[in-house]
């Protein structure tokens, strides 16, 4: 059984060409984490170091089996729904066919995956964009911004399946209100 | 790295794609066609062969090297700018593995055009006129438009991973313009002016040499080591650049 990790953040400086964001002292030990923030104050920048996709000095230190969702991802919008998981499963050693059917009945998908991409409605791309990130088997789900877009029922849903996913962690950050009594979370202010 | 690819050429061949495809194909079509002088008198062809020959390849490889060049910038903006799932990917495999399969996706459209390109020259040859001979000679330059497609896919590629903007493909496009007006076919190697010499050492062009036919102006081994060169420069300056903005 995994058991939750905890994640520390030290002496983090991530520099921009006008700004720097200056993170220290930061642990994530919760399974759901829920990070909080003023507009700039950092949030995705460390969903960004924590997922290795940018340069920074300090340490994070943390079980690297992350899997990472992106607020601004751009879709392939041109192909239905069915072309872009196939894509996703072909890049997989065992194909989980299954899991791309439980989480697209989950956020309501499964009968748009004959549409094009391009015709869902923004909360729809975002729960394409969180179902790749979902669907990956890793320890620690780092999700930017996941309910930008969303529904009240898929809001739900996703809280939901946070919950019943123990042995996973979950790092989420939103700028919007989120009644954090609807989970057992912690939450981090930067 | 085939599935990879595979999943690249997957997410481009859209509808979109499709069509910008289908629509270079007629094109190319009408233009070998024209440039088949179907209105001329078979006698008159069969006198002149040699020119007309000479004719029709020099202005299906100038042609060519348009077509190839906008279609690697239409890809490019497509599978670049405005497609950018590169982030989701990085999810699952390394970004050396993600950069070379896309690359690899880039030069099998290409690829594809050019060969489609190239049967159209074919049949319009062998049917339409009375002069055209198929030899060895046509699967040469066959390869030398694979390999030309190859260098720009990778000056393309390079281009768009230093600037990271679409400025940097429309500069690509650019420098091929000004190789492209500086070129003159069918005079001799020693003939080609001190500029374009100096333009060639940097940027390769297809074209027609007296006495040698089809060719580029240096070695291709010279324009292998350059792009190879190139790529490890890019490497170097990308190598502590964030993975995504």
């Amino acid at each position: 059984m995994f058991t939750i990790q905890e994640c520390k953040v030290n002496s983090f400086v991530k520099r921009y060409k006008n700004h720097e964001v200056v993170l220290n002292g930061l642990t994530f030990d919760q399974q759901i984490t829920i990070i909080k923030g003023e507009n700039g104050s950092g949030k995705s920048t460390l969903l960004k170091a924590m997922a290795e996709l940018i340069r920074y000095d300090g340490d994070i230190v943390m079980n690297k089996s992350v899997s990472y969702m992106h607020e601004h991802t751009t879709l392939p919008s041109d192909i239905t729904l069915q072309v872009f998981f196939d894509g996703l499963l072909g890049l997989q050693k065992k194909q989980n066919k299954e899991k791309i059917v439980e989480l697209c009945t989950l956020f309501q998908l499964l009968d748009k995956l004959e549409e094009p991409i391009n015709a869902l409605s923004k909360g729809m791309k975002t729960k394409v964009n969180l179902i790749q990130c979902l669907l990956e088997e890793k320890a620690i789900y780092l999700l930017d911004e996941p309910f930008n877009g969303l529904d009240e029922q898929s809001v739900y849903e996703l809280t939901n399946y946070m919950k019943q996913h123990q042995n996973k962690m979950f790092i989420i950050t939103s700028h919007i209100f989120f009644d954090t009594s609807m989970i057992e979370c912690g939450v981090v202010y930067l | 790295m085939i599935r990879l690819t595979r999943l690249h050429i997957n997410y481009l061949l859209s509808e979109k794609v499709f069509l910008f495809t289908i629509f270079l194909i007629g094109l190319s079509s009408i233009f070998l066609l024209y440039s088949a002088n179907v209105g001329v008198s078979e006698s008159t062809m069969m006198f002149y062969q040699e020119y007309y020959t000479k004719q029709l390849m020099i202005e299906m490889l100038n042609f060519g090297k348009i077509l190839v060049i906008v279609y690697l910038l239409f890809m490019m903006i497509m599978g670049y700018v405005i497609h950018q799932y590169d982030v989701m990917i990085l999810n699952r495999v390394g970004i050396i593995k993600l950069k070379c399969s896309k690359m690899l996706a880039m030069w099998f459209f290409v690829l594809y055009l050019i060969t489609i390109y190239f049967m159209i020259f074919v049949i319009i040859g062998v049917y339409i006129t009375p002069f055209m001979v198929i030899s060895n000679q046509y699967f040469v330059i066959y390869g030398e438009f694979l390999f030309f497609g190859f260098f720009y896919t990778m000056v393309f590629v390079y281009l768009y991973e230093i600037s990271k903007h679409l400025l940097g493909l429309i500069a690509g496009f650019m420098f091929y313009l000004i190789v492209f007006i500086g070129s003159v076919d069918d005079i001799q190697k020693e003939d080609v002016s001190k500029g374009m010499q100096y333009l060639y050492r940097i940027l390769l062009d297809l074209g027609y040499y007296q006495g040698e036919g089809v060719g580029f102006y240096y070695d291709k081994i010279y324009y292998l080591a350059l792009i190879l060169g190139s790529g490890l420069i890019v490497y170097f300056l990308r190598k502590n650049a964030d993975l995504i903005n």
